[in-house]
């Protein structure tokens, strides 16, 4: 079926301008342009960190000036110029910081308002009888602005602050984690995130508790030629729960921005923790012009017994997304989910994946992996399923499969399967398709327009990853399914 | 440019020619290829240049070409044509063999293909004529005896007319020395034409052997690979097949069978260059104690390649704790229209047919042979010539130690 030139002028109407694209006007406070030991003394210092903390930084950004980019994703990237950019912006505040909402700027909590993000309503959802509560950690280019639902946290013993407070807080159990999961060589951004993250998130669930909420984080890139380097670290301690979501929209701009987060979890005995992402930064137009370089390093430990670490993520935005959120199973028993929905459209690239290290034995992973192409984006599933020799028992479960919008458009698999035990049971699908004449026929034929139809098929295909979410993300994810891709079906 | 220890080797050629020279430059240029690029990631090469880099000298000939075949037999001896070994009166109509002295071309960007282009004293030509299908298979056997730290590179050209069809049955095979065997096999399969193409790897246990397979089909040309791979330390050898015009089709079976010592790895590439082409490929490994294999298979979708039909399908048995099986089934595709499906298994021998077998009084071992037999035959089932299915199950039983029945 032809997509009519209407329905492609609905795309671009559609894709080509950014709903969330606008401009927050707040004065940042600069660190200067470019990167050296002094930056990272700076970043460090407006921290107030300990000198553990300074040395580590220095350590990894001492590393960092040896390591080159890795090259084997199927991506076209241009040559960043990591001395153009700016290392360092928090927004101007008075005193030593927000000690409430009412003492956030408003043009923030205008911003957030204006992305539908709940940190106003929120009060309002708590209000509501058996309504879900969402805890808010908001990050603002760089650092936390606020956090709310403490105290009833602190109640059951839970600790939820940006990563900065818990390295003045807590530097014990910081220090212990902290670049455990992801070492600070570990590869070319997560090194340079290592010397330069701004702030991120902390997150500690103590033996035995069950989170009373889900925990969420709003990422937002503001500042102009800002890299945004989160540091995230969630430590489950043995028997506990937390679902953790993630979400993120970043404002227009024509150059292109860096990010390059690192996320670590730690689970231990019995733990599990559910991570949820709906990424939806800005993509660039059109024509590939602006968007977001997105490298993140991702990855779950599960320390102990019987823990487990599932990571859901729908992906629509960034110009570059280059993601392996990844599972190392050392506990035995521990199992490792993965399920992801990745939307190209226009110049858009995405290689995204993940890695299941089987370690220890009788450990389990199961990888979902949809990836939707359209325009004349490339679209590449990357994963790993590894059993190592002692690990005995193994299961594994993998299915990815690509739709394909239009004949301009790529969309890729390049599954790892490495086994060295023979108890090991892996299984891997993947298939490659477009939406077929027969279903839209069906779905025309009962009364839809092309749009709702496209919209359907979609999320039928992308239904098994999108059940995952918790109910908070669900609604706007298949929100952004729908904005990503209508009327791109050729 | 740093000295290579192919300096000396190539040297000792004495007054090669512009062309040997261009290929030896090109391979200098790409150096020899080492696990950190992606492709070579299951393979390690680092050995070949301190050992095995002289070119092999004549050795002692010795046939054994694939049990009840019979028709036409080329072998060649450590990389040279060996006329006495060979049966080649009474040619099929429509079937010619020429040897030159000469390879042609520098072997692109493959650095194995260039040093090859660079050394293989000669190039063997297949010609079929348009129309012409040979009844009976023909043989090649590439044999390697007396060459420690010796290489024997192979180049077979294999040109098929219109409509033509072949049975080409190869073989490998050496003694216990440590030499490397390097082939390119060319084929180019005109308008209709179909090439069956047996391949038994069953080099000497020491040794190293790398193949490469470039294949060119055009119009509703078939190609249909059967590969049994049990030989070699070491073991490389890939499959590049263009589609360049519609109704091309490929079929590639290769079952990779290691155990001790040995690393196989097989990586194909499926290029789906135009509209309405297809492919499908098997794969089967079974691995034992400290034995490795790998297979990599891609597809290539081209834009506007669109109606490809590519199949793939992966299966690894591991029959030990030491053993290790990789498999990586690739997909790159940019035409919409198109149904590319993979499958990739690993796991062990199903413990509920091993159950059933020894409980009906069968040795275990037997029962493992059974069932791995079973396993690797299933791949060559749609083998239309009954003599070389039954050599594939043969040279399967012999990898696993059985007499073959």
């Amino acid at each position: 079926m032809a997509a009519t030139a209407e329905t492609r002028e609905q795309v671009d109407e559609a894709t080509g301008d950014y709903k969330y694209g606008f401009v927050t006007e707040i004065e940042s406070d600069f660190a200067p342009k470019g990167l050296n030991e002094d930056i990272v003394r700076f970043i460090s210092e407006k921290k107030g960190e300990p000198q553990w903390m300074l040395d580590w930084r220095l350590k990894a950004y001492r590393a960092w000036l040896k390591m080159t980019e890795p090259q084997w994703a199927m991506l076209d990237i241009p040559p960043i110029d990591y001395q153009d950019a700016y290392y360092y912006a928090a927004p101007k505040q008075q005193g030593d910081g927000p000690k409430s909402l009412d003492e956030v700027d408003p043009e923030l909590l205008r911003t957030y308002e204006k992305l539908g993000i709940p940190l106003e309503e929120q009060k309002v959802l708590a209000g509501v009888e058996g309504a879900p509560k969402v805890a808010v950690d908001a990050v603002f280019d760089s650092v936390s602005v606020a956090t709310t639902f403490r105290a009833e946290l602190e109640k059951a013993g839970v600790i939820f602050m940006s990563i900065s407070e818990a390295i003045r807080e807590y530097p014990d159990l910081v220090r212990k984690y902290l670049g455990s999961v992801v070492p600070i060589r570990d590869n070319f951004f997560a090194c340079l995130n290592s010397a330069v993250f701004s702030d991120g998130t902390f997150v500690y669930i103590p033996e035995g508790v069950r989170c009373p909420m889900e925990l969420s984080t709003y990422f937002r890139i503001n500042a102009e030629n800002t890299g945004q380097f989160e540091r995230t670290l969630i430590v489950a301690d043995a028997g506990s729960y937390v679902s953790y979501l993630e979400g993120c929209t970043a404002p227009q701009r024509d150059e292109n921005q860096l990010h390059a987060a690192v996320v670590e979890l730690v689970a231990l005995d019995d733990a599990e923790i559910k991570y949820s992402t709906v990424q939806n930064w800005y993509p660039g137009d059109k024509d590939g012009k602006g968007g977001i370089y997105n490298f993140v390093t991702k990855r779950g430990l599960c320390k102990g017994k019987r823990s487990k670490i599932s990571w859901t993520q729908v992906e629509t935005g960034s110009a570059i997304t280059w993601k392996y959120p990844s599972c190392v199973l050392q506990g035995d028993e521990s199992v490792g989910e993965f399920y992801s929905v990745a939307v190209t459209n226009n110049r858009q690239q995405a290689d995204t994946g993940t890695k299941m290290i089987h370690q220890g034995r009788n450990t389990r992973s199961r990888i979902i992996s949809k990836g939707i192409s359209a325009g004349r984006s490339n679209n590449t599933y990357r994963g790993l399923v590894r059993v190592q020799a002692g690990a005995s028992g193994v299961r594994n479960f993998t299915q990815c499969d690509s739709l394909l919008m239009g004949d301009q458009c790529g969309a890729h698999t390049v599954p790892y399967i490495e086994s060295r035990n023979p108890g090991a049971q892996i299984e891997h699908e993947a298939t490659t398709s477009k939406i077929s004449e027969d279903q839209m026929f069906y779905c025309l034929q009962r009364g839809l327009d092309e749009e709702a139809a496209v919209e359907m098929v979609v999320n039928g295909f992308a239904k098994e990853v999108m059940q995952q979410l918790p109910m908070e993300f669900a609604v706007e994810a298949q929100k952004l399914l729908g904005i990503s891709l209508e009327g791109s079906v050729g | 440019m740093a000295d290579s220890p192919f300096d000396d080797a190539f040297a000792g050629l004495g007054g090669a020619s512009a062309q040997r020279r261009a290929a030896y430059d090109r391979f200098r240029s790409l150096g020899l290829p080492s696990r950190r690029q992606e492709d070579w990631k299951y393979t390690d090469l680092a050995g070949l240049d301190r050992a095995r880099l002289a070119p092999a000298a004549t050795g002692p000939a010795v046939s054994a070409p694939v049990a009840g075949l019979d028709g036409p037999l080329l072998v060649l001896t450590n990389g040279r044509v060996d006329a006495d070994a060979s049966r080649m009166g009474d040619l099929p109509a429509g079937l010619e063999i020429v040897t030159d002295g000469e390879p042609a071309s520098t072997g692109a960007d493959n650095a194995l293909a260039a040093l090859n282009a660079a050394f293989a004293p000669q190039a063997v030509h297949v010609r079929v004529a348009d129309g012409a299908a040979i009844d009976r298979p023909l043989q090649l056997l590439y044999r390697v005896t007396d060459a420690d730290a010796c290489a024997a590179h192979v180049r077979v050209r294999v040109a098929l007319g219109a409509r033509a069809a072949l049975t080409l049955v190869e073989r490998f095979e050496g003694d216990a020395s440590a030499y490397w065997q390097n082939q390119v096999l060319d084929v180019a399969g005109e308008t209709g034409s179909t090439l069956i193409h047996a391949l038994f790897q069953a080099e000497g246990p020491r040794s190293v052997h790398s193949g490469l397979t470039r294949v060119a089909l055009a119009g509703g040309a078939r190609y249909r690979r059967f590969d049994l791979q049990t030989g070699a330390e070491i073991a490389r050898n890939e499959v590049h097949v263009a589609a360049t015009e519609a109704g091309a089709h490929a079929d590639i079976r290769v079952a990779q069978m290691a155990r001790a010592g040995q690393s196989l790895d097989t990586r194909s590439y499926l290029d789906h260059r135009v509209a309405d082409t297809t492919s499908d490929q098997g794969a089967r490994a079974v691995v034992d104690a400290q034995g490795r294999t790998a297979f990599q298979g891609k597809v290539h979708v081209a834009r506007d390649a669109q109606r490809t039909d590519a199949q793939q399908q992966s299966k690894a048995i591991l029959l030990d704790e030491t053993a290790e099986a990789n498999t990586k089934p690739e997909l790159e595709i940019y035409a919409d229209d198109v149904v590319c499906a993979h499958g990739a298994t690993v796991g062990q021998l199903d413990a509920a047919a091993l159950f059933y077998l020894v409980q009906r009084g069968l040795p275990l071992a037997e029962a493992k042979a059974l069932l791995i037999e079973a396993f690797v035959a299933d791949l060559f089932g749609d083998l239309d010539d009954d003599t070389l299915r039954d050599a594939f199950v043969a040279a399967a039983q012999v990898w696993f130690g059985k007499e073959p029945s």
